[in-house]
């Protein structure tokens, strides 16, 4: 269950470059909120409506293998990764495929999305590969940051939801639970009253 | 008496007769002659005395004695002589007796004394046993005494008168003796006829019983030598029982076993013993034994005939064997069967062989088949190369027929103008020393037709290791040439197209890694648009003119204006802020700068894939240097690195080969070498270029002053797809190593570690054109 504030994403790619460039999009650059508060403070206007900027923390693996190992620990531990940016190819190791077969056993929760410049596998195959599943989506490179940061978000919202989903469902099901019990122990007693009546 | 008894009778009698007639005519002769003695006595000594008283001369008588009596007794003796058994011998000899008796009578003077002699004649010639003669004697003597009564009494009774009846007197007396002797004689003789037929009867049965005798002999002769026959034949067959390794058995009319042989123990484990009584049918049968011919065997058995089959039956120990049986019944002379005898012979050695047989014979006809079918042509010559015998794929390949060819020598009709003759020398010279050899030879069918054929021929020895024949397979490759010029250009067509998938294969690769690039320039742009489109610069200009605005209000605004009084802090957070962007910004677009260059470098090098294997060209190697390193001045001067050169003497040579594979190569080098001195922080940047002469080999070396190689990296640097450098595709060392080694040369790398810079050295023959030069420039190039 990701109950901490930051969104965890795995970054799985080979080449360093690919990784400065998410941590670009995605971290929040240098920290202008003093000069905003400033420039608010001058002109008068009310403070922007900052934009939330969402949270993410970013883990960096540059193997199939490696990124299995986080997952697996993440998991364990409970801090799941909410999706992942997978790359098709990354030798020596396992491709793309392999890796998001990998990592599926591990942790089935996890989204995954698919980036490539190129593919070894047409996305038919792929997705005989890997199922007809929401749990995976796809960005070309080379990407615009705009796509990251949607992608970024609507998964992020969608593992909120889901999360949540899940957590009311169960508190449903616990509450069900109880008023089915006390509907049981009222009924009881009332069986008891209705048989010491008569 | 039969008749032939009779018969015999006679002859045995007349010859005995005869025999006696012989002696006593041998008597007779001597009689004859004493007599004519004692007449020749009495007439000389009694006959004149008589006569004419005492007058004593040779009296006529004397003479007459001699002459009559020697007639006499000649006659007789001829007689016997002549005819010694004829019946008129004796009546002759008779005869002549009584004339003796009368010429005696006559000489002694008719003395009765001399009348004696008569009956001693008589009797005498009774001896002769034939009746018949007395009464001839009788007669001649009554004929005798009436003639000599009647002219000459005298002579006959010694009275010159005498009664005319006086010759009866003595012919009677003489009847009288003869009266006795004759039925005497004739008893002798009927006695001795019996005695003879006696004999002959004897002999009769002593020849019946000695024909008897002889045919019983003959009879048991035959039935010994019958016997001696049919023993030595036992004697043989019990040999063959005895020896023979078939097996006999004999079984009596109910098909119990009676009586096995040796053969029968070795060749089933069975004593005789043991199977005595056992039915000879089922025994020794078993699973494998043909149920078909188990079947006859029976039937053979129950309808006691003769039959002859196969079958396969099982010893003692439970192994099998073939064994050819033989059934036959014995009848005896009741025509009803006494004994079965079964002779078997152990044929499995026979059936493997067949088996063998039919399998080498199988093979001998699949062989045939190869040699009949095959579409190679086989030739088998004789010991000096003459041709024997062709196959019919020599008749299709070459158009020859055998009879064309045959006593020829190997290849006298099928060479002609293509035909290497050289070749054709080096085969029958070859063939002349007896050996074998594999040659290509272009030879020519019947209508002259050239075609390409691979001969093998081997020589064939016999057992003294004399060659007696060659074989010689011929296969038509002109196909295969055919094929294998197709095939080397479908190779070409393959190394082409798979260069052609190598291309794309790097391409692809090239195509990832550039799509990696550009998605950091892509990155790069979008943050340094988002950092450009702030509008603080826009906000502090409106700022700046809000301030000049106030005017002398300023300072009053500065510090009391509760807006104003955030204007210094404004005013430095913007600028510090707008700084920080500049500095994000301007790292960025380096950042963007160096990813395109290297986009451009995976370009460069794609190119250098595309390019075709290159054509070879002169080039001073001088110039290509100064080439390679001006090309790459602009980034090395912008780097700020110094590039020395050293060029050796002697060392500026013309190089003939591809021109834009050592372009290539030098840029890569040089490239390599600016960005490893690139990553060093202190110390002097410099690459130097040298060139140098080794033997036959041109040195070109790319030494810098960069960061170095680990030595455990060393050897792998010149893999595909290795690269040391963050930016790096692996691609340029590898194939600037592959095209080194395709003109022949080669490239080597030596560092002595990291922070120790490295040297790149790129060998290549040579073929010097120019003479030494004594040059050594050296260029520094600087800002």
């Amino acid at each position: 269950m990701a109950n901490s504030d930051l969104t965890k994403i795995l970054i799985v790619d080979d080449n360093r470059e690919i990784h400065k460039d998410y941590e670009k999009i995605l971290l929040p650059g240098y920290d202008e909120h003093e000069t905003d508060a400033a420039e608010a403070a001058f002109f008068g206007e009310e403070t922007l409506a900052r934009k939330v900027e969402p949270q993410y923390h970013l883990d960096h693996a540059y193997q199939g293998q490696e990124a299995m190992e986080m997952v697996q620990s993440a998991a364990e531990s409970g801090e799941h990764y909410t999706f992942a940016f997978v790359d098709m190819r990354m030798p020596p190791g396992w491709d793309g495929v392999e890796t998001i077969e990998n990592l599926w056993t591990v942790d089935p929760k996890l989204q995954v999305v698919v980036c490539t410049a190129y593919s070894d596998y047409s996305w038919e195959e792929m997705i005989t590969r890997l199922g007809t599943t929401d749990k995976m989506l796809i960005l070309k490179k080379p990407f615009d940051n705009v796509e990251v940061q949607q992608l970024a978000l609507a998964l992020t919202e969608k593992r909120r939801l889901a999360d949540l989903e899940k957590w009311m469902l169960r508190e449903m099901e616990e509450l069900a639970c109880e008023k089915i019990e006390l509907l049981e122990a009222a009924q009881s007693e009332r069986d008891q009253l209705l048989g010491s009546a008569s | 008496m039969s008749s032939d008894s009779e018969r015999q009778t006679d002859h045995l009698f007349q010859q005995r007769y005869s025999a006696e007639c012989v002696r006593v005519n041998r008597f007779m002769i001597w009689l004859m002659i004493g007599q004519w003695f004692l007449g020749m006595a009495f007439a000389i000594f009694l006959t004149p005395y008589t006569w004419i008283g005492e007058r004593h001369s040779v009296h006529l008588h004397v003479w007459m004695a001699a002459v009559t009596g020697g007639a006499i007794s000649a006659f007789a003796i001829l007689s016997i002589r002549r005819a010694p058994k004829a019946a008129i011998t004796r009546h002759i000899v008779a005869g002549m007796q009584i004339f003796w008796s009368g010429l005696l009578i006559h000489l002694s003077g008719g003395r009765i004394e001399a009348h004696f002699h008569v009956f001693a004649s008589l009797a005498i010639l009774s001896v002769y046993r034939d009746w018949k003669i007395l009464i001839t004697a009788t007669v001649f003597v009554a004929l005798d005494h009436l003639v000599r009564g009647i002219w000459y009494p005298l002579s006959a009774f010694g009275v010159s008168i005498e009664s005319p009846f006086r010759w009866v007197e003595h012919s009677l007396w003489v009847i009288f003796e003869i009266s006795f002797l004759i039925p005497g004689t004739r008893r002798l003789r009927k006695e001795i006829r019996e005695l003879c037929q006696g004999q002959v009867e004897l002999g009769i049965a002593k020849a019946t019983v000695d024909d008897q005798v002889q045919a019983r002999t003959a009879d048991l002769q035959a039935a010994n030598v019958e016997l001696a026959a049919k023993t030595e034949e036992v004697r043989l067959l019990s040999i063959v029982t005895e020896y023979t390794t078939n097996a006999v058995v004999i079984a009596d009319a109910d098909i119990k076993t009676e009586w096995v042989n040796d053969g029968f123990t070795k060749m089933t484990g069975y004593s005789q013993d043991e199977v005595y009584g056992l039915n000879r049918l089922g025994f020794l049968l078993g699973p494998k034994s043909d149920p078909a011919a188990v079947k006859k065997l029976r039937s053979a058995f129950e309808d006691n005939r003769h039959s002859q089959l196969t079958i396969e039956k099982y010893r003692k120990d439970g192994s099998t064997f073939w064994t050819q049986l033989e059934v036959i019944p014995v009848f005896g002379d009741d025509g009803e069967v006494r004994h079965f005898v079964s002779i078997e012979s152990d044929i499995t050695k026979l059936v493997d062989v067949n088996q063998q047989l039919a399998e080498k014979t199988l093979e001998a006809e699949k062989l045939a088949l190869v040699a009949q079918y095959t579409d190679n042509a086989v030739v088998i010559s004789d010991a000096k190369g003459r041709v024997e015998w062709v196959n019919p794929g020599f008749v299709r390949i070459t158009g020859l027929y055998l009879g064309e060819v045959v006593g020829r020598s190997r290849f006298g009709l099928q060479h002609g103008p293509a035909t290497d003759m050289e070749k054709i020398h080096t085969m029958t010279s070859a063939m002349a020393s007896g050996r074998g050899f594999d040659q290509e030879v272009i030879l020519h069918r019947q209508d002259g037709e050239p075609y390409h054929t691979a001969i093998e021929v081997r020589p064939f020895h016999n057992e003294h290791g004399e060659v007696t024949q060659f074989i010689s397979i011929e296969s038509d490759i002109s196909v295969r040439k055919k094929s294998e010029a197709d095939r080397e250009k479908m190779q070409k067509q393959l190394v082409d197209a798979s260069r052609e998938m190598g291309m794309a294969e790097v391409a692809t690769g090239v195509l990832h890694n550039v799509g990696n690039v550009l998605n950091s320039v892509n990155v790069s742009t979008d943050v340094v648009l988002r950092q450009l489109r702030s509008d603080r610069e826009a906000k502090l200009v409106q700022a700046a003119e809000l301030v000049a605005s106030k005017g002398d209000d300023l300072p009053h605004f500065l510090t009391e204006d509760s807006r104003g009084k955030h204007f210094c802090k404004y005013l430095e957070s913007t600028a510090r802020t707008i700084l920080k962007r500049k500095e994000a910004t301007l790292a960025e677009m380096t950042g963007l700068v160096k990813n395109i260059e290297h986009i451009k470098d995976i370009v460069s090098m794609q190119q250098a894939h595309a390019r075709k294997g290159g054509t070879s060209q002169d080039f001073s190697v001088h110039e290509i240097l100064d080439d390679a390193l001006r090309i790459g001045e602009a980034s090395l001067t912008r780097h700020g690195v110094a590039v020395h050169r050293e060029y050796q003497k002697q060392a500026d040579c013309v190089l003939t080969t591809d021109k834009h594979k050592v372009m290539q190569i030098l840029l890569n080098l040089i490239s390599n070498a600016k960005q490893a001195v690139n990553d060093v922080e202190v110390g002097e940047k410099y690459i130097s270029v040298d060139i140098a002469r080794c033997d036959s080999l041109l040195e070109i070396s790319v030494k810098d002053t960069g960061v170095g190689i680990q030595a455990s990296v060393l050897d792998s640097l010149f893999q595909h797809g290795f690269t040391t450098k963050k930016t790096g595709h692996g691609f340029g060392l590898h194939s600037s190593a592959n095209a080194a080694k395709a003109m022949g040369g080669k490239i080597a790398a030596y560092s002595e570690g990291l922070g120790h810079g490295a040297m790149f050295v790129l060998s290549l023959p040579i073929e010097l054109t120019v003479e030494n030069t004594d040059e050594t420039t050296n260029l520094l190039v600087n800002t």
